[in-house]
């Protein structure tokens, strides 16, 4: 029905709209992650049995730049990096539905709707296990085994979305300590009470 | 501690705020026209004033559109998302690329709409099925490709995941359009619409009785038989147009 509306209200370049709710509802980001579970399995897999040597070579250069992000430690180019690796496994599923579908909401994310992937490669212990991860799936790839591929993938998404979790639960218990830490100015502290 | 600072919540941001929820968890779609001013402010219990405070703050945020006389929701994913992905489909593979993604997600949707439907969303189901049947007993085929869009939404909706809800809303919108393929072509064979009928039975069936494996297993079979019920009718029209040529050759020829 609305395409009888017209191209109204989003000009070229501007951010979908879908984009602009989903941040102002943060609860959204789990049914983001458990819609990406479901499509990033199934492409690892396609992947894993359609990878042609091209794509092969584009996810290990994809991979390494992760790496090399890391190296020089630079969280920004490695979570910049480590997107460009995630589409390069949409691509080798050759299924470019999926692919232009996907990278939509990959360039969601880079505008940091849903959270903020540098923030997860500040974090040491975080960092090597994405780069464990990132690892399994190319693997799984270029071994042409495509279980092993949906699951490495799966387990992505789910660590991720623990991840975010985590990090949520983080941001508020900061909040309520430095609530509490403050507390001076909400009630006459004594010592005693201290 | 200024950031702590309580604000007293305007009425008009309440109103827009709950409409914009709305619109998020698929209350209200995009496409759809808003009820007239003076009843939807009796609907929400608000005076016509703070509504239209409302609605005039969920327009700047280009949620809703004033057109002929009407407000819409707008679209969610606009132009941005479908010019690219109507241009892409316009090569004939992309009907394929669109079915294997939709069977990927069609498959978890309906697995977990067996999971999660609350007995509202059975209902829902039903009633849409329901739809299809009715239309299928009078072999209206367009009536019946509106009730089967309209039977898969009611399974998104039940999945109760708003991601999937929103791209297979869109998609499905893109689907009417005929973007992926002439859905006419599958509605206008007796022996196809049989067959899709029954699978939306068997869809039905297992969602109602909460059995996530079977749902999956049905929604996918529902995709891979549209998959190659499309691939014969393509088969089809080629042999027809070559045998056309054929005979253009030998009329030629005389």
């Amino acid at each position: 029905m609305f395409h009888q509306l017209g191209g109204l209200g989003d000009g070229a370049g501007q951010e979908e709209l879908l984009a602009m709710l989903l941040r102002a509802h943060p609860e959204t980001t789990y049914d983001y992650l458990e819609f990406r579970l479901i499509v990033a399995a199934a492409a690892c897999r396609m992947a894993a049995e359609r990878a042609t040597e091209d794509d092969r070579g584009k996810l290990t250069r994809a991979y390494e730049a992760v790496v090399a992000a890391l190296g020089r430690n630079d969280p920004r180019q490695a979570a910049e990096a480590d997107v460009h690796f995630h589409l390069a496994c949409y691509e080798a599923s050759h299924n470019a539905v999926m692919l232009h579908i996907m990278r939509t909401f990959f360039l969601m994310l880079c505008h940091d709707v849903f959270y903020d992937l540098r923030q997860f490669y500040e974090r040491e212990g975080v960092r090597q296990l994405l780069l464990r991860q990132h690892k399994a799936i190319l693997d799984a790839i270029l071994a042409s085994d495509p279980q092993a591929a949906a699951r490495a993938a799966e387990r992505h998404i789910v660590y991720t979305r623990e991840a975010v979790q985590e990090s949520r639960l983080a941001g508020q218990r900061l909040a309520v300590a430095m609530r509490r830490v403050g507390r001076d100015t909400l009630a006459q502290v004594t010592d005693r009470t201290g | 501690m200024t950031k702590d600072r309580i604000r007293p919540a305007r009425l008009a941001e309440a109103i827009a705020g709950h409409i914009e929820s709305l619109i998020v968890e698929g209350s209200l779609r995009p496409g759809e026209r808003l009820l007239a001013e003076r009843d939807l402010a009796q609907k929400l219990a608000v005076s016509r004033p703070s509504l239209r405070e409302a609605l005039g703050l969920l327009e700047k945020q280009g949620l809703i559109l004033s057109q002929r006389g009407g407000t819409y929701v707008a679209p969610l994913l606009g132009d941005g998302f479908t010019a690219p992905l109507i241009a892409l489909c316009e090569r004939p593979e992309s009907t394929y690329d669109y079915l294997e993604f939709r069977s990927v997600v069609e498959g978890a949707a309906t697995y977990f709409a067996a999971l999660r439907a609350s007995h509202v969303d059975r209902e829902s189901i039903s009633e849409r099925f329901r739809a299809i049947e009715e239309a299928d007993a009078r072999s209206d085929p367009d009536e019946e490709a509106e009730a089967d869009a309209a039977f898969h939404l009611s399974v998104y909706m039940a999945c109760h995941n708003v991601m999937i809800l929103h791209i297979m809303g869109a998609l499905a919108n893109l689907l009417r359009q005929d973007v992926f393929f002439h859905r006419k072509k599958l509605y206008t064979r007796q022996g196809v619409r049989r067959m899709l009928l029954e699978q939306h039975r068997a869809v039905r069936e297992a969602v109602q009785s909460g059995n996530p494996e079977a749902a999956r297993a049905a929604a996918e079979a529902h995709v891979t038989f549209t998959r190659a019920a499309l691939q014969e009718i393509d088969r089809a029209d080629k042999d027809l147009e070559m045998s056309l040529r054929r005979f253009a050759v030998i009329d030629e020829g005389r």
